[in-house]
């Protein structure tokens, strides 16, 4: 696996997914394992979390 | 009835959600959740199977992203899963019509580079654990070795407390507004702390939620130091040592079977927690499917047709008429 390894992917989720991407903070969360109900939450969070950083970036 | 294979892979896959969702009365109103005779079950979802595949007919033609070109052949009909020797290793197969059969060598050799993007695209989504395999093998064969792997040299020896391995438990929980599944976390150091592997196995069904080498960090660098943090972190969480006297019985049966058929269920209960992942970003409720989604499919009668292919790989596919990928927005692939 050379994908980084991210601090906390549960407590800095918001974080790791603007670092490194919103398929590697999601991957990372998986491997603590989360129930399949919270990676629907996490994927919803983490397209507004990036959603937001492209408007951020677009300004 | 001649089939593209794109429209035969959405016809098999989307069989898989069919069938699931007619066993477990979702989508199927009246006498379907009641049925107990083989025959009407039969003939209630092959009416299912019909009414998708009309759907999916209906839909616009989309360009086929994988290239994989149209399949040489008319219905591809009863299939049934089974296990052949590949290498060495079980692995479940589907057994499909004859003409399926002798339709597959040419058919593969035709779309060799289109089928191997599409398992890539997709096996890595469907069993996440597969993303830490060494090997990065994605043939089904390759998961059932990596599968052998985490059993013998990870959870195996834990079990049978052999010097160098240790078992965390730790129970379900809420952290930062995230559920977390009660788990049982196999370690295996008996290579040293640069070479620690961790398995982490739900405790009620025994399914694997991944297995890694948790003395990397990133760029594939190893260090002791970073297996330890890996299990500070999840003392952190709230994980305890355990002996293997208290691991749930079901787990013990399940990984410490001699039957190589075991796999099977890990892979269903990996399948059956990325299609309840999925199911739930399309609002539909799967708290009737059971405990398990191999007791559902052991309901489907025998020469329903069902091929091992994830369930609603192609929902990049916009298609207002298939109610299992109703939008764009509802995309399983990015």
């Amino acid at each position: 696996m050379s994908e980084p390894k991210l601090i906390d992917p549960i407590k800095n989720f918001e974080m790791n997914v603007k670092i490194a991407g919103k398929k590697v903070a999601l991957s990372q969360a998986q491997d603590v394992g989360i129930t399949s109900e919270s990676l629907v939450d996490l994927k919803k969070r983490a397209d507004i979390i990036e959603s937001n950083e492209r408007q951020g970036i677009e300004k | 009835m001649k089939l593209t294979r794109r429209e035969f892979l959405i016809l098999s896959s989307t069989s898989i959600a069919g069938a699931v969702l007619s066993a477990c009365g979702i989508k199927t109103p009246g006498p379907a959740q009641t049925v107990e005779n083989p025959n009407e079950a039969q003939l209630l979802a092959e009416k299912k199977l019909s009414t998708i595949y009309d759907n999916v007919q209906l839909s616009i033609k989309i360009e086929n992203s994988y290239g994989i070109k149209e399949m040489p052949m008319d219905s591809p009909n009863t299939s049934v899963l089974s296990y052949t020797d590949a290498n060495g290793v079980l692995a479940p197969v589907l057994v499909a019509s004859q003409p399926l059969i002798n339709a597959l060598p040419s058919f593969l050799q035709v779309n060799s580079l289109g089928l191997n993007a599409f398992i890539e695209t997709n096996l890595l989504e469907f069993f996440h654990w597969i993303n830490h395999s060494p090997q990065a093998g994605l043939e089904v064969t390759e998961m059932f070795k990596y599968l052998q792997f985490i059993k013998s040299g990870i959870i195996e020896p834990c079990l049978n407390s052999a010097p160098g391995t240790s078992i965390l438990s730790r129970a379900p929980q809420i952290l930062n507004g995230v559920n977390l599944q009660g788990v049982y976390i196999f370690v295996n150091r008996v290579a040293g702390l640069d070479n620690q592997w961790v398995a982490v196995v739900n405790q009620e069904t025994g399914a694997l939620v991944t297995a890694y080498n948790s003395s990397l960090k990133g760029n594939d660098v190893a260090s002791a130091k970073e297996a330890l943090k890996t299990i500070a972190r999840e003392i952190g969480r709230g994980a305890n040592l355990t002996t293997p006297s208290l691991i749930n019985q079901n787990v013990k049966q399940i990984w410490q079977s001699s039957d190589p058929k075991t796999f099977t269920y890990v892979m269903l209960e990996s399948l059956k927690y990325a299609l309840s992942a999925k199911m739930a970003e399309l609002g539909i409720q799967l708290k009737d499917v059971g405990t398990s989604l191999a007791g559902v499919m052991s309901k489907i009668p025998k020469n329903f047709t069902l091929l091992a292919i994830p369930t609603m790989v192609f929902c990049e596919t916009p298609n207002l008429s298939d109610t299992l990928c109703p939008s764009r927005s509802n995309k399983i692939i990015d």
